[in-house]
Protein backbone atom coordinates (compact mmCIF):
# COMPACT_ATOMS: atom_id res chain seq x y z
CA UNK A 1 0.00 0.00 0.00
CA UNK A 2 1.53 3.34 -1.01
CA UNK A 3 1.41 6.70 0.77
CA UNK A 4 -1.62 8.02 -1.17
CA UNK A 5 -3.64 4.89 -0.33
CA UNK A 6 -2.66 5.10 3.32
CA UNK A 7 -3.65 8.76 3.36
CA UNK A 8 -7.01 7.86 1.82
CA UNK A 9 -7.61 5.10 4.40
CA UNK A 10 -6.67 7.57 7.13
CA UNK A 11 -9.18 10.14 5.86
CA UNK A 12 -11.84 7.46 5.39
CA UNK A 13 -11.57 6.09 8.93
CA UNK A 14 -11.38 9.52 10.55
CA UNK A 15 -14.32 10.93 8.60
CA UNK A 16 -16.47 7.87 9.40
CA UNK A 17 -15.59 8.25 13.09
CA UNK A 18 -16.39 11.97 13.07
CA UNK A 19 -19.59 11.47 11.10
CA UNK A 20 -20.78 8.83 13.56
CA UNK A 21 -19.77 11.11 16.42
CA UNK A 22 -21.62 14.06 14.90
CA UNK A 23 -24.67 11.94 14.14
CA UNK A 24 -24.91 10.79 17.77
CA UNK A 25 -24.62 14.37 19.06
CA UNK A 26 -27.10 15.61 16.46
CA UNK A 27 -29.76 13.00 17.25
CA UNK A 28 -29.43 13.64 20.98
CA UNK A 29 -29.28 17.43 20.65
CA UNK A 30 -33.02 17.79 20.09
CA UNK A 31 -34.11 15.05 22.50
CA UNK A 32 -35.24 16.64 25.79
CA UNK A 33 -33.61 15.45 29.00
CA UNK A 34 -30.96 13.30 27.30
CA UNK A 35 -27.36 13.93 28.30
CA UNK A 36 -24.60 12.04 26.61
CA UNK A 37 -21.48 13.52 28.21
CA UNK A 38 -19.96 10.10 29.00
CA UNK A 39 -20.58 8.80 25.47
CA UNK A 40 -19.10 11.98 23.93
CA UNK A 41 -16.04 11.67 26.17
CA UNK A 42 -15.45 8.00 25.27
CA UNK A 43 -15.99 8.67 21.57
CA UNK A 44 -13.60 11.66 21.64
CA UNK A 45 -10.87 9.53 23.22
CA UNK A 46 -11.54 6.75 20.68
CA UNK A 47 -11.18 9.28 17.83
CA UNK A 48 -7.92 10.60 19.25
CA UNK A 49 -6.60 7.05 19.77
CA UNK A 50 -7.37 6.00 16.18
CA UNK A 51 -5.93 9.25 14.80
CA UNK A 52 -2.64 8.67 16.66
CA UNK A 53 -2.36 5.06 15.47
CA UNK A 54 -3.18 6.03 11.90
CA UNK A 55 -0.65 8.89 11.88
CA UNK A 56 2.09 6.43 12.95
CA UNK A 57 0.93 3.93 10.28
CA UNK A 58 0.93 6.71 7.70
CA UNK A 59 4.59 7.47 8.36
CA UNK A 60 5.75 3.88 7.71
CA UNK A 61 7.02 3.44 4.16
CA UNK A 62 6.99 0.22 2.08
CA UNK A 63 10.71 0.65 1.53
CA UNK A 64 13.32 3.35 1.93
CA UNK A 65 13.27 3.91 -1.81
CA UNK A 66 9.51 4.57 -1.96
CA UNK A 67 8.70 7.92 -3.57
CA UNK A 68 6.00 10.15 -2.07
CA UNK A 69 3.93 10.21 -5.27
CA UNK A 70 4.38 9.76 -9.02
CA UNK A 71 2.39 10.82 -12.12
CA UNK A 72 -0.15 8.02 -11.68
CA UNK A 73 -0.82 9.05 -8.08
CA UNK A 74 -1.22 12.67 -9.17
CA UNK A 75 -3.73 11.64 -11.84
CA UNK A 76 -5.68 9.56 -9.32
CA UNK A 77 -5.70 12.46 -6.86
CA UNK A 78 -6.80 14.85 -9.60
CA UNK A 79 -9.76 12.64 -10.53
CA UNK A 80 -10.68 12.29 -6.84
CA UNK A 81 -10.59 16.08 -6.41
CA UNK A 82 -12.87 16.47 -9.43
CA UNK A 83 -15.35 13.98 -7.98
CA UNK A 84 -15.28 15.70 -4.58
CA UNK A 85 -15.73 19.19 -6.10
CA UNK A 86 -18.79 17.91 -7.96
CA UNK A 87 -20.11 16.33 -4.80
CA UNK A 88 -19.76 19.67 -2.94
CA UNK A 89 -22.45 21.19 -5.17
CA UNK A 90 -24.75 18.16 -5.04
CA UNK A 91 -24.54 18.11 -1.23
CA UNK A 92 -25.01 21.86 -0.87
CA UNK A 93 -28.03 21.91 -3.14
CA UNK A 94 -29.45 18.94 -1.21
CA UNK A 95 -28.78 20.78 2.08
CA UNK A 96 -30.69 23.75 0.66
CA UNK A 97 -33.68 21.87 -0.71
CA UNK A 98 -34.27 19.43 2.18
CA UNK A 99 -35.05 22.15 4.82
CA UNK A 100 -37.46 23.82 2.32
CA UNK A 101 -39.43 20.58 2.14
CA UNK A 102 -39.23 19.93 5.89
CA UNK A 103 -40.20 23.34 7.29
CA UNK A 104 -41.91 24.88 4.26
CA UNK A 105 -41.12 27.94 2.18
CA UNK A 106 -41.86 30.44 4.95
CA UNK A 107 -40.35 28.38 7.76
CA UNK A 108 -37.16 28.90 9.69
CA UNK A 109 -34.40 26.62 10.95
CA UNK A 110 -32.28 26.74 14.13
CA UNK A 111 -29.16 28.76 13.47
CA UNK A 112 -27.01 26.00 14.99
CA UNK A 113 -27.84 23.89 11.91
CA UNK A 114 -25.66 26.11 9.69
CA UNK A 115 -22.27 25.05 11.16
CA UNK A 116 -23.57 21.46 11.28
CA UNK A 117 -24.35 21.63 7.53
CA UNK A 118 -20.92 23.16 7.01
CA UNK A 119 -19.02 20.52 8.92
CA UNK A 120 -21.22 17.69 7.63
CA UNK A 121 -20.65 18.68 4.00
CA UNK A 122 -16.91 18.93 4.65
CA UNK A 123 -16.78 15.45 6.20
CA UNK A 124 -18.87 13.83 3.46
CA UNK A 125 -16.73 15.46 0.76
CA UNK A 126 -13.58 14.13 2.45
CA UNK A 127 -15.22 10.70 2.63
CA UNK A 128 -16.03 10.83 -1.10
CA UNK A 129 -12.47 11.97 -1.87
CA UNK A 130 -10.91 9.05 0.00
CA UNK A 131 -13.38 6.52 -1.46
CA UNK A 132 -12.63 7.86 -4.97
CA UNK A 133 -8.89 7.38 -4.38
CA UNK A 134 -9.29 3.89 -2.95
CA UNK A 135 -11.71 2.84 -5.68
CA UNK A 136 -9.21 3.90 -8.36
CA UNK A 137 -6.41 1.93 -6.72
CA UNK A 138 -8.75 -1.04 -6.34
CA UNK A 139 -9.07 -0.91 -2.51
CA UNK A 140 -6.53 -3.66 -2.16
CA UNK A 141 -3.17 -3.88 -0.50
CA UNK A 142 -1.40 -5.04 -3.67
CA UNK A 143 1.90 -3.27 -4.20
CA UNK A 144 0.87 -0.09 -5.97
CA UNK B 1 -5.97 34.68 -26.48
CA UNK B 2 -6.39 30.97 -25.90
CA UNK B 3 -9.65 29.10 -25.19
CA UNK B 4 -9.28 29.15 -21.38
CA UNK B 5 -8.72 32.90 -21.40
CA UNK B 6 -11.73 33.50 -23.64
CA UNK B 7 -13.94 31.36 -21.37
CA UNK B 8 -12.65 33.13 -18.25
CA UNK B 9 -13.22 36.55 -19.82
CA UNK B 10 -16.74 35.61 -20.92
CA UNK B 11 -17.62 34.24 -17.45
CA UNK B 12 -16.21 37.31 -15.74
CA UNK B 13 -18.20 39.69 -17.95
CA UNK B 14 -21.42 37.68 -17.42
CA UNK B 15 -21.03 37.49 -13.63
CA UNK B 16 -20.09 41.15 -13.29
CA UNK B 17 -23.03 42.15 -15.49
CA UNK B 18 -25.41 40.04 -13.39
CA UNK B 19 -24.11 41.54 -10.14
CA UNK B 20 -24.21 45.15 -11.38
CA UNK B 21 -27.72 44.78 -12.86
CA UNK B 22 -28.93 43.17 -9.63
CA UNK B 23 -27.58 45.98 -7.46
CA UNK B 24 -29.06 48.61 -9.82
CA UNK B 25 -32.43 46.82 -9.85
CA UNK B 26 -32.56 46.59 -6.04
CA UNK B 27 -31.60 50.26 -5.77
CA UNK B 28 -34.23 51.35 -8.30
CA UNK B 29 -36.97 49.24 -6.70
CA UNK B 30 -36.16 50.57 -3.24
CA UNK B 31 -35.26 54.22 -3.82
CA UNK B 32 -37.19 55.09 -7.00
CA UNK B 33 -40.24 52.81 -6.93
CA UNK B 34 -40.42 52.90 -3.12
CA UNK B 35 -40.95 49.19 -2.51
CA UNK B 36 -40.07 47.80 0.95
CA UNK B 37 -36.54 46.34 1.13
CA UNK B 38 -37.78 42.74 1.35
CA UNK B 39 -39.64 43.12 -1.98
CA UNK B 40 -36.89 45.20 -3.55
CA UNK B 41 -34.56 42.23 -3.10
CA UNK B 42 -36.51 40.72 -5.99
CA UNK B 43 -34.10 42.70 -8.14
CA UNK B 44 -31.56 39.99 -7.43
CA UNK B 45 -33.42 37.94 -10.04
CA UNK B 46 -30.84 39.36 -12.46
CA UNK B 47 -28.35 36.93 -10.88
CA UNK B 48 -30.03 34.35 -13.15
CA UNK B 49 -27.93 35.83 -15.96
CA UNK B 50 -25.02 33.87 -14.41
CA UNK B 51 -26.61 30.77 -15.95
CA UNK B 52 -25.14 31.96 -19.27
CA UNK B 53 -21.70 30.90 -18.01
CA UNK B 54 -22.79 27.33 -18.75
CA UNK B 55 -22.74 28.25 -22.45
CA UNK B 56 -19.09 29.32 -22.49
CA UNK B 57 -17.62 25.88 -23.42
CA UNK B 58 -20.12 25.76 -26.31
CA UNK B 59 -19.32 29.28 -27.51
CA UNK B 60 -15.58 28.64 -27.45
CA UNK B 61 -15.35 25.14 -28.83
CA UNK B 62 -12.17 23.08 -29.03
CA UNK B 63 -10.61 23.25 -32.46
CA UNK B 64 -10.31 19.75 -33.89
CA UNK B 65 -6.78 18.56 -34.48
CA UNK B 66 -5.24 21.25 -32.28
CA UNK B 67 -3.81 20.87 -28.78
CA UNK B 68 -5.79 23.34 -26.71
CA UNK B 69 -4.58 22.32 -23.25
CA UNK B 70 -1.01 21.61 -22.14
CA UNK B 71 0.75 21.21 -18.76
CA UNK B 72 0.91 24.98 -18.21
CA UNK B 73 -2.82 25.37 -18.86
CA UNK B 74 -3.47 22.49 -16.49
CA UNK B 75 -1.39 24.14 -13.77
CA UNK B 76 -3.21 27.45 -14.24
CA UNK B 77 -6.58 25.68 -14.16
CA UNK B 78 -5.54 23.87 -10.97
CA UNK B 79 -4.43 27.13 -9.31
CA UNK B 80 -7.64 28.89 -10.34
CA UNK B 81 -9.85 26.08 -9.01
CA UNK B 82 -7.91 25.86 -5.76
CA UNK B 83 -8.11 29.62 -5.25
CA UNK B 84 -11.81 29.71 -6.08
CA UNK B 85 -12.77 26.85 -3.78
CA UNK B 86 -10.55 28.11 -0.93
CA UNK B 87 -12.21 31.54 -1.00
CA UNK B 88 -15.65 29.97 -1.44
CA UNK B 89 -15.14 27.67 1.57
CA UNK B 90 -13.82 30.52 3.74
CA UNK B 91 -16.85 32.69 2.91
CA UNK B 92 -19.21 29.73 3.30
CA UNK B 93 -17.90 29.07 6.82
CA UNK B 94 -18.24 32.79 7.60
CA UNK B 95 -21.82 32.79 6.26
CA UNK B 96 -22.61 29.90 8.58
CA UNK B 97 -20.82 31.21 11.65
CA UNK B 98 -21.80 34.92 11.57
CA UNK B 99 -25.56 34.26 12.10
CA UNK B 100 -24.59 31.75 14.80
CA UNK B 101 -22.70 34.42 16.73
CA UNK B 102 -25.14 37.26 15.96
CA UNK B 103 -28.39 35.42 16.78
CA UNK B 104 -26.93 33.04 19.36
CA UNK B 105 -27.16 29.23 19.36
CA UNK B 106 -30.88 29.32 20.22
CA UNK B 107 -31.76 31.70 17.37
CA UNK B 108 -33.58 30.81 14.18
CA UNK B 109 -33.05 31.88 10.59
CA UNK B 110 -35.31 31.88 7.54
CA UNK B 111 -34.97 28.82 5.32
CA UNK B 112 -34.46 31.23 2.40
CA UNK B 113 -30.99 32.01 3.73
CA UNK B 114 -29.64 28.60 2.61
CA UNK B 115 -30.12 29.03 -1.17
CA UNK B 116 -28.62 32.52 -0.86
CA UNK B 117 -25.51 30.93 0.66
CA UNK B 118 -25.26 28.26 -2.04
CA UNK B 119 -25.95 30.44 -5.08
CA UNK B 120 -23.76 33.21 -3.67
CA UNK B 121 -21.05 30.56 -3.37
CA UNK B 122 -21.51 29.52 -7.01
CA UNK B 123 -21.14 33.13 -8.16
CA UNK B 124 -17.99 33.53 -6.05
CA UNK B 125 -16.44 30.34 -7.47
CA UNK B 126 -17.03 31.46 -11.08
CA UNK B 127 -15.82 34.99 -10.34
CA UNK B 128 -12.62 34.00 -8.52
CA UNK B 129 -11.82 31.22 -11.01
CA UNK B 130 -12.12 33.66 -13.92
CA UNK B 131 -10.06 36.37 -12.20
CA UNK B 132 -7.27 33.94 -11.22
CA UNK B 133 -7.21 32.44 -14.74
CA UNK B 134 -6.95 35.86 -16.37
CA UNK B 135 -4.38 37.00 -13.81
CA UNK B 136 -2.21 33.94 -14.48
CA UNK B 137 -2.37 34.23 -18.28
CA UNK B 138 -2.39 38.02 -18.31
CA UNK B 139 -5.48 40.13 -18.93
CA UNK B 140 -4.51 41.11 -22.46
CA UNK B 141 -3.71 39.20 -25.59
CA UNK B 142 -0.03 38.19 -25.45
CA UNK B 143 -0.06 36.23 -28.64
CA UNK B 144 -1.38 33.03 -27.09
CA UNK B 145 -3.51 31.01 -29.44
CA UNK B 146 -5.80 28.07 -28.81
Amino acid sequence: MNKTQKGAWFTLVITILFLAFGLIIFTRMFAPGVTSTKLIRIWSFANLFFMTILVVWLRIKQSRAEVDSDERDELIKKRAVLVSFTSVWILLIAATIIPWFVVGQEGSIPVCLLPIINFGVFLIVMLIYSVAILAQYGWGGEKS
Amino acid sequence: MNRAQKIARFNLIVVMMALILSVIAVGVLYFVVGLPMQRAFGGFAFIAICGLTGLSPLLYKKEPGKVSFDERDLLIHKKASLGAYSIFWFLFVLAAMIPFFVLGPKGTISVKYLPTMVFGGMVIVILVQSIVTLEEYGWRNKGEIS
